[in-house]
């Protein structure tokens, strides 16, 4: 047993929800990330109004793909954790 | 029959059709001629000359837009790399430890997540690729920085203040894909503009002298905006 694995025991004995902790952290941590997507979205916008005539959809596209899938991970971390 | 006193209408197209003429001078067809063939002017290229389309927002209706610069896209590479052993570590990682005392789900959401940040990265960086953008009008040099994703500079510089211009292209990997850097100095309260990595920088650095001659001589006739 690896150290890792025998201080996560460790802590699963003395009755600590290790487990619910690492799920608070990852919801802190999805929510940042939507946060992140979303400004990516913003800033593409802003940047395209900046530079007028460059092929625009493409990117525009995936950074809004970009933010529904962080969207979706945000939901399915409540769901699977 | 009266002759004509006064032809405004006309003024304008001349000097752009004379300043046509002179960005291809015959000591310059060649290059351009040579440049034009090998950068295509789709939405990734990194040198484009006279492309039709692009105006940064601050550009005025009648400036022309003589070149388009951004990084050789080759400068890509290393980070490029970097993302595809990205890729590769939850694999590894899952090859060499068993991580059974991690639950089921939290092991699918850890590599959810490696995956989401690893992608997030890697369109940070094109991002930043993409959009750090020179342009050179007939007036002006448009310097579009984006820095990082919360940052967008854009700093402009009028051809008039440029004092001197140089290019730098050293190293086996900058000769072999021809690109270089190209360091403008100005009279302007930004002291050093620097084209980083862009192609052609002897080219960029023969286009540049030919506008700076182009605004003296326009001073000199007065007819200068």
């Amino acid at each position: 047993m690896t150290p890792f694995e025998q201080f996560v025991q460790n802590l699963a004995v003395s009755g600590f929800n290790f487990w619910f902790l690492i799920k608070i952290l990852f919801i802190i941590a999805l929510a940042l990330y939507l946060a992140f997507a979303v400004i990516i979205v913003r800033q593409v916008k802003i940047m395209f109004e900046t530079l007028k005539g460059m092929l625009d959809w493409p990117i525009k596209l995936v950074a809004w793909v970009h933010l529904a899938i962080a969207a979706f991970i945000f939901i399915l971390a409540f769901i699977i954790l | 029959m009266m002759p004509d006193l006064f032809i405004a209408a006309n003024h304008r197209k001349k000097k752009k059709k004379e300043m046509k003429e002179f960005f291809i001078k015959p000591e310059n067809k060649e290059i351009i001629k040579d440049i034009k063939g090998k950068g295509p002017q789709n939405a990734l290229a990194a040198f484009a000359i006279h492309p039709r389309s692009v105006r940064a927002e601050i550009q005025d209706k009648d400036e022309e837009t003589i070149l388009f610069l951004r990084r050789h896209i080759i400068t890509n590479v290393g980070w490029m790399l970097l993302i595809l052993g990205l890729i590769l570590v939850p694999p590894l990682a899952f090859s060499f430890f068993s991580f059974s005392v991690v639950p089921l789900n939290f092991r699918i959401m850890g590599v959810i997540g490696w995956y989401l940040l690893t992608f997030a990265f890697a369109f940070e960086r094109f991002l930043t690729w993409f959009f750090n953008i020179y342009i050179v009008t007939d007036e002006r040099i448009i310097d579009i920085n984006f820095i990082n994703i919360l940052l967008k500079d854009v700093s402009e510089m009028k051809i008039d203040r440029i004092q001197d211009i140089s290019s730098k292209t050293e190293g086996f990997v900058r000769s072999f894909f021809r690109y270089g850097d190209v360091f403008i100095q100005t009279a302007a309260h930004v002291p050093e503009v620097c084209f980083e990595a862009v192609p052609y920088p002897s080219s960029v650095t023969t286009v540049l002298n030919d506008l700076i001659l182009q605004e003296e001589q326009e001073r000199l006739e007065g007819r200068i905006k």
